[in-house]
């Protein structure tokens, strides 16, 4: 058969192309290798809220959709599709040809062809199916959109990734689980998922067949399994197989479409037209870059558009416009993007849509002569490039440091994740692109120069703002090419007191603990956070390491061999002085921890508690602690019912106690992966979760400090005063939790009560005044003093 | 790096509080009525009137200190200025009533009032020193970590008295299930171990194992006439693990006094506040009523 | 580095499961976090907890926690590790096993099945618990309930119709409103002590005047001008009940002293703050004689100051304290003795004032007025002179008339003979001559003159004298509330107020002035000053009600 278009992908983008095929009464047909549409938003659990992201972009598109209830969206979709032509278990196996007739072939053989198609998969790619016989057995499931759906059953999950994990532990609450996997551990799993897992298969929870294969299902619900020792029969009400799925990358080169890097995240290269380097040949929404369910579906619009030969504008293009209104010149959109291509030479060679998507992401900032772009110690992690102007860095040693267009800044905090390192002036009217973190850390996976960029930038201006302030940016830049990352976890060891010196350290995330053996044991006589240096001592004057450097969390260094640095203080006078002096100090500090050792065991006892990576703790002085727990209900009824701290526990030492309560890190845990970015850091450094949490429940796997907790709603408070008088309804702090039925739990954790004047709650109620919240480096130097 | 409540900003409501006291002296020693001082005075009124606001006010705090959002203050100033201003209130009080006592519904108020101050006065005192005890008493444990450990002590007794005769498994099981501590308020005041065990062929009501004492000597009599050496060394290991149960009983039996001693004052002091604000209210009413 | 963990587990039937796990890591680091290669779920456990090491000469354990980890028993924070060593973290227990070949080294991680812990051993008490099962809460709605009954309802029941208050109050059991007695009653009251309602009259009413009146009357109306002073007229704004001690006089030094500080010009009134400093000399109230135009005298009082030179008594009483007062007593019809103020100032009932002093009782006993030597006990009256001649000229006459035998008149003459008319006449001329001799005698020379102003009048042949009559001023400070018995004490006699013995005049006044009464009497303040004095406000010795004239000290009088 052949057709005008084929669509490939029965997902937000295919569905809206289909749907406009279909208004614009093309001869099309649309190809959806599972039994229904949108399969990746089937999978997401039940009530699962939705978002319109981003907000800004109009949607463009035949079918409705708006940000709403999982169901409420896939109705809308499917009713809007009416009588479209779709073709369900159409699983496309391979495309050949190019523009006017590509070939589309089918799993069952069939070849449709077309004069264009649009490849529309997605990055999930479709779930591997079991592959034995029985596999279609309606009671096998490759999905699972509620896991409290079911109660009482013997289920089966086959896999071993972090999707059977989750399930096969939600399902444990009310069935007995049997998980089935294929090697004898579970490497693909999170950290979380695989403390979980191991946890559950301890405690008898989950039944566990390790190196076990399935081999066959059969009709009457029961599973057959190869193990080590032999054959197993397992009788069971249902299996669920989550087996990951077949990544599209393979499928999609297979195509002739070509990829810029191996990195796995790279994207492929695409026309402003979403035509890949296939003439006739497609893609749009993830697979094309764009994740988002509405950018995916004005694509599916505008790509049918382009195919019909019709030039239409996309629509985020009055956005952009209206981006592009202030700059001093010409605003037409193609050209600034070019321009702004043309001026960042880390741009250069990204592709034309990505870079689009980054501007549409990011901030034109267009500050005057004059104006602060940010300030030392703001808590923003932006990534700034320069289009136009001239912007300067303040440096301690007072000569700024200035940059150029097409020079970036922001990059210490963007890595780091520390508070900004210095203040940045716009020396001249400039036109700035400030650009979000996670945007520029997509780029840098995807595109090996743009992180090879920032990270010589970053090294070259430790280096300057640290010890040579004077140095050419030449030099510099051969020395930071020069240099090699290394990356240490949490109490491992940069190098040991006696050590031969080889070199000096430059943090580039992370903090390290310097420690002295004084007396037969180690006293911690100082704390270096990201941005810093270690290890110059060694390198003038004595050639032995004069004490031990730890990394106090999961740290990441910029090693300086020896050599490079002596050749750097050759080339720099000046160099040898500011490192003596830094040395100068150490000594000093040295000379008064040991004085007080007792302070130094304080400061390491309270970087085992991974003080190390906090911006902002709170520490509990338990001679003044009564244990009225006032911090908890304070906390509890300043946020819904739910305390975010545990007071009791925790550890303490030296009458300081340190709770369970976020630490906000410099490099948060918790916004490791969170699927629809709610985890954020607000300005003052807060970091907290919005709204939009999908309640996934990684942030609280992935805290190594258990502070983020699942939560669903509490039952309203009552009136104060009823309650003291007649102790009707529940006491604060004491609210029941309403019946989840429907309410999807939500993450919660501490945001350090921003949304309220007058600081922290828990800090405010304490009747003692045992509770108080400071910073790393303001309780290091309060230990120092002694207090 | 902290601040006590009395220390709260170099003592602003200490200063405060002696300014009240200090006011109502000077004008009681200035005021000369044409009576014998009474609270009917127009010095007399308005102590009465200070007073009597002082006392709902002071009431409030408990309000306040759940009122968590409330951004008027912080809960320690409001603390340290209900300690001072509760210390000034018996002056103003006493300086109202002129001295002049007597078996009516007026000095029930006033000793009310004074039981309110002096019970709230034993609970500063309590505030201030024992937090440091108890957690000189933990070693930077925590309760909850003290009982996991008694748990785990259990466990571990119940694993050592698998490989002994079954008798002990009994006994270890019969001493767990009657180990008790604190159970009450009272019991954790007067940190009495009312821990019992049945003792293999003794009375099956148990007899009292305060201090693990009588399972200890049961066992030490065990081990004596053990014949089996190894077996013997298992009671031996039995009996170790009992004595650090022991240890960390005596632990935990401070713990909790100490506990206790941090709460049981505000059962004086809040239900006397009860009281004394319907006393204070039938002092008022009173007065007025027989004007 | 490869690790091997070999989890094992215990099922309930007692068996043993085992699962391992190979992993790639510088070290086993064993703690709480998540981010531990062997995560224990056990609070006893630190994040980081400690690690073990692999190297070529074997393995070792470090920890900082002190004493946090038991390695066969010892607890310790760093050990060389060996197969079969026992490793104990809170209630894990890690083996070190033999590794297979490819793995450097390799531990057994097992999870001990659960003991039956059942014990009561208390938790960190809530702090809503509760003693005995009351909470708080319940503890203070009963005490509050409590005190309401007693402090308001119970007394409250007297207040209630009907006699209520009858039964309430004379039960031992029932609790009155007696308990709402701000303080004590004062004894005058005592009757209605416990009758609130006798003044008390309406609920959240001041106690009117009418309560007052039901018992007191005031017959002599507050003057108008003291509503300025006080700003009320109520009398209970003076009068006040229920304090202690109990006084229902206001003694209030303000109560005067606030206007007679400083009086307006139009009064004639010598300011008067305080009795030491600030009080005039005292003003007496004197009887003084004045003769009117037809020649009598009357008497009437004058105020005048002691200082004042015009100040004598005028009483025409010849008195000379000092003689009958000589220290070694005087001689007396029954012998020498001395003579105590007592024995003629004798106090009146209730010890305010002294008895007026009376010839009859008090001078006669020595100043007899006899007038024959030989017949002492014959004496005249006392009083109106006439009738001291009427009765010498009876006296005579009966001695010359009389039958007697020792008769004046010897002539012989018959038996039965009967005076002639001539002689009668002759004998009453004799016996009014002689009657004539001895009053002369005594008015002016013997008895009267002593102590009276005699004066003769030749025209008047048959009454020639006259006494001037006597008039003693009985209350020379009638105001003043002053009570001798209260002045009498150990420390105080007569003459320490009235300088009696050196007196020599009957002109003296022997009243004490002001300075006197300040030996012991202070300012109104003295007790707060802490002068030895004693305390004296105006309403020691001042009344403080007007008196429909303007003058001070009428006090209000019980009914009949």
């Amino acid at each position: 058969m052949t057709f005008d278009l084929i669509i490939v992908g029965g997902g937000p983008a295919g569905l809206s192309a289909a749907a406009h095929a279909e208004h614009l009464g093309m001869n099309y047909v649309l190809l959806e290798g599972s039994s229904a549409i949108a399969n990746t938003i089937q999978r997401y659990q039940k009530g699962k809220h939705v978002m319109a992201e981003p907000m800004v972009v109009p949607l463009r598109s035949d079918l409705s959709f708006s940000a709403g209830s999982r169901e409420a969206v896939l109705d809308g979709w499917s009713s809007g599709l009416g009588d479209a032509s779709v073709r369900f278990n159409a699983e496309v196996t391979a495309i050949a040809g190019e523009k006017p007739s590509l070939e589309v072939t089918l799993a069952n053989g069939e070849t449709l062809s077309a004069a264009a198609v649009v490849l529309a998969i997605g990055l999930q790619g479709n779930p591997r199916k079991l592959g034995v016989v029985g596999e279609a057995e309606p009671f096998v499931q490759y999905t699972l959109d509620d896991p409290d759906e079911f109660s009482g059953e013997t289920i089966v999950v086959v896999g071993a990734g972090d999707a059977a994990i989750e399930n096969a532990v939600a399902l444990s609450r009310q069935n007995s689980v049997i998980i089935v996997n294929r090697r004898d551990e579970f490497a693909r799993a999170k950290d979380g998922n695989l403390n979980l897992i191991t946890r559950a298969i301890d405690d008898g929870s989950i039944k566990c067949f390790y190196s076990t294969n399935v081999g066959s299902v059969e009709s009457g619900k029961a599973i057959n399994l190869n193990t080590e020792t032999g054959q197993a029969r397992v009788e069971c009400d249902r299996i669920i197989a989550r087996l990951g799925a077949i990544p599209p990358r393979g499928f999609v080169e297979s195509c002739g479409i070509e990829f810029p890097s191996e990195d796995r995240n790279a994207l492929p290269e695409l026309s402003n037209k979403y035509e890949s380097n296939v003439p006739g040949l497609h893609i749009i929404g993830a697979l094309g870059g764009y994740p988002l369910i509405k950018q995916a579906m004005n694509q599916g619009y505008e790509v049918v558009e382009f195919i019909k030969g019709n030039e239409i504008l996309p629509a985020d293009h009055g956005i952009l416009e209206a981006k592009f209104r202030p700059l001093p010149f010409n605003t037409d959109v193609d050209a600034t993007l070019t321009l702004i291509r043309s001026r960042a030479p880390m741009f250069e060679d990204i592709n034309g849509l990505v870079l689009r998507e980054l501007v549409l992401a990011s901030e034109i900032l267009t500050p005057k002569r004059g104006n602060i772009v940010f300030r030392k110690n703001d808590y923003t992690n932006t990534f700034i490039s320069i289009i136009d102007g001239q912007v300067e860095i303040e440096t301690e040693s007072g000569t700024p440091i200035t940059l150029e267009a097409g020079q970036f800044f922001g990059e210490m905090s963007l890595l780091s994740g520390r508070r900004r390192s210095a203040t940045v002036k716009a020396s001249t009217d400039c036109v700035l692109l400030e650009s979000p973190r996670r945007e520029i850390i997509k780029l840098m996976n995807t595109y090996e120069p743009v992180r090879t960029s920032i990270d010589r930038t970053f090294i070259v201006r430790t280096l300057r703002a640290g010890l040579v302030p004077d140095a050419l940016q030449l030099e510099l830049e051969a020395i930071a090419s020069s240099t090699e990352q290394r990356n240490y976890n949490a109490d491992e060891v940069l190098f040991s007191e006696g050590d031969e010196a080889d070199g000096l350290y430059l943090i580039r995330s992370g903090s390290v603990s310097v420690s002295r053996r004084i007396g037969g044991r180690d006293i911690v006589t100082s704390y270096v956070a990201a941005g810093n240096y270690v290890g110059e001592m060694g390198l003038v004057g004595q050639s032995s390491r004069s004490a031990t450097v730890k990394a106090t969390v999961a740290t990441e260094a910029i090693f300086l061999s020896a050599d490079v640095f002596q050749t750097m203080m050759m080339r720099n006078t000046g160099l040898r002085e500011r490192v003596q002096s830094t040395v100068k100090v150490r000594l000093s500090e040295n000379l008064r921890m040991e004085a007080a050792p007792e302070a130094g065991d304080l400061i390491s006892f309270l970087m085992q508690q991974g003080l190390g990576e906090a911006t902002d703790v709170l520490l509990i002085d338990e001679s003044l602690c009564v244990g009225c727990d006032n911090c908890e209900t304070a906390c509890a009824e300043t946020h819904g019912g739910t305390s975010r701290l545990d007071r009791a526990a925790g550890p303490s030492y030296a009458q300081v106690h340190v709770p369970t309560s976020c630490r906000h890190c410099e490099d948060p845990h918790c916004m490791r992966d969170c699927p629809p970015d709610a985890i954020r850091r607000a300005p003052n450094g807060e970091v907290y979760i919005q709204e939009s949490c999908i309640g996934c429940g990684n942030c609280e796997r992935n805290c190594p400090y258990g502070v983020i907790q699942m939560a669903g709603e509490k039952e309203p408070a009552p009136n104060l005063i009823n309650w003291l008088l007649t102790g009707k309804g529940s006491g604060p702090g004491q609210r029941e939790e309403l019946d989840a039925s429907g309410l999807q739990k939500k993450a919660v954790k501490c945001d350090m009560c921003k949304d309220l004047s007058g600081g922290p709650a828990c800090v405010r109620a304490c009747p003692t005044g045992a509770a108080l919240r400071m910073s790393p480096s303001e309780f290091v130097n309060l230990t120092k003093g002694g207090s | 790096m902290h601040e006590s409540i009395l220390a709260f900003r170099k003592r602003r409501y200490l200063w405060v509080a002696l300014g009240v006291i200090g006011a109502s002296f000077v004008a009681y020693w200035i005021h000369d009525p044409q009576e014998p001082p009474n609270g009917g005075t127009w010095l007399g009124y308005t102590l009465g009137v200070v007073g009597a606001g002082l006392i709902v006010w002071l009431t409030w705090f408990g309000v306040r200190k759940r009122r968590y959002a409330s951004t008027a203050g912080t809960v320690q100033g409001w603390l340290s200025a209900h300690v001072y201003l509760g210390m000034a209130l018996v002056v103003v009080s006493l300086l109202h009533s002129g001295f002049q006592y007597g078996w009516n519904v007026h000095t029930l108020a006033l000793v009310l009032m004074l039981v309110v101050v002096i019970s709230g006065a034993y609970g500063v005192f309590v505030y201030l020193k024992y937090p440091q005890r108890i957690s000189e008493n933990r070693g930077g444990v925590s309760n909850s970590e003290l009982l996991m450990q008694l748990e785990d002590l259990d466990k571990r007794s119940v694993r050592a008295a698998r490989d002994l005769p079954p008798e002990y498994a009994e006994f270890v099981d019969s001493g767990i299930r009657r180990t008790q501590l604190g159970a009450t308020l009272w019991q954790r005041l007067r940190n009495d171990d009312q821990s019992r065990i049945v003792l293999p062929g003794g009375d099956p009501a148990g007899v009292t194992n305060a201090g693990q004492e009588a399972a200890l000597d049961w066992l030490a009599e065990k081990q004596s006439t053990a014949s089996d050496p190894d077996v013997a060394a298992k009671i031996g290991e039995l009996s170790a693990l009992l004595r650090n149960k022991r240890r960390l009983m005596k632990q935990l039996a401070v713990d909790l006094k100490l506990q206790a001693s941090l709460e049981i004052w505000l059962f004086v002091h809040v239900p006397m506040t009860a009281a004394l604000l319907v006393a204070l209210f039938a002092h008022i009413l009173v007065v007025f009523l027989y004007w | 580095m490869k690790y091997l963990i070999r989890f094992i587990t215990q099922t309930a039937a007692g068996g043993v499961e085992q699962n391992d796990r190979i992993v790639d890591a510088p070290a086993i680091t064993l703690g709480r976090a998540t981010d531990q290669v062997l995560q224990l779920k056990d609070k006893r456990a630190r994040l980081q907890h400690a690690r073990i090491e692999a190297a070529r000469d074997g393995a070792t354990l470090t920890s900082n926690v002190r004493s946090g980890v038991t390695v066969n028993g010892r607890s310790q924070s760093e050990a060389t590790l060996q197969v079969g060593d026992v490793i104990e973290i809170g209630e894990n227990v890690i083996k070190v096993i033999a590794a297979p070949p490819d793995v450097a080294f390799a531990i057994s991680f097992e999870l001990s099945p659960d003991a039956s812990s059942d014990h009561v051993v208390a938790e960190w008490s809530a702090p809503n618990d509760s003693v005995a099962g009351w909470s708080k809460r319940r503890i203070a709605w009963t005490l509050a309930a409590v005190v309401l009954l007693v402090a308001l309802v119970l007394p409250g029941l007297s207040m209630l119709p009907g006699g209520v208050a009858s039964v309430t109050r004379d039960s031992a059991l029932l609790i009155d409103d007696g308990y709402w007695l701000a303080g004590p009653v004062h004894n005058a009251h005592s009757s209605i002590a416990d009758q609130c309602e006798a003044c008390h009259v309406d609920a959240f009413q001041r106690v009117p005047d009418e309560a007052c009146a039901s018992c007191h009357t005031v017959d002599v109306h507050v003057a108008s001008s003291d509503a300025t002073v006080l700003g009320t007229t109520r009398c209970a704004s003076c009068h006040l009940e229920h304090n202690e001690p109990p006084e229902l006089v206001n003694q209030h030094q303000g109560l005067c002293a606030d206007c007679h500080n400083d009086l307006p010009d139009n009064v004639p009134l010598q300011p008067a703050a305080d009795f030491l400093d600030a009080h005039p000399d005292f003003k007496l109230s004197l009887l003084l004689p004045s003769e009117n135009d037809v020649g009598e005298i009357e008497w009437q009082t004058e105020h005048m100051r002691l200082a004042d030179a015009r100040t004598a008594d005028r009483s025409n009483l010849k008195f000379d304290h000092s003689v009958h007062l000589v220290e070694d007593g005087i001689i007396t019809p029954d012998g020498k003795r001395v003579v105590e103020c007592a024995e003629c100032h004798v106090a009146e009932p209730g010890g305010i004032g002294m008895l007026p002093v009376s010839m009859d009782e008090h001078c006669s006993g020595c100043h007899t007025l006899a007038f024959d030597p030989d017949d002492p006990s014959r004496t005249v009256p006392h009083g109106d002179s006439a009738s001291v001649v009427q009765a010498l000229v009876e006296y005579y006459s009966a001695r010359l008339l009389g039958s007697d035998p020792d008769a004046v008149d010897q002539r012989v003459r018959r038996p039965g003979q009967r005076l002639t008319r001539a002689d009668r006449d002759r004998a009453a001329a004799e016996a009014r001559e002689q009657a004539l001799i001895v009053a002369e005698d005594l008015f002016e020379r013997r008895a009267c003159v002593t102590c009276h102003e005699v004066s003769r009048n030749e025209n008047d042949t048959d009454l020639p004298w006259s006494v001037v009559p006597v008039r003693l001023t009985q209350k020379f400070y009638p105001h003043a509330s002053f009570s001798h018995a209260a002045h009498d004490t150990e420390v105080t006699s007569c003459d320490s107020c009235h300088s009696a013995s050196s007196s020599e005049s009957a002109h003296d006044v022997l009243i004490p002035d002001i300075a006197t009464c300040r030996d012991c009497h202070g300012s109104a303040v003295a007790r707060r000053n802490d002068s030895d004095q004693t305390a004296s406000t105006c309403i020691m010795c001042h009344g403080f009600h007007f008196e429909a004239k303007g003058e001070h000290g009428v006090t209000p009088t019980m009914r009949p």
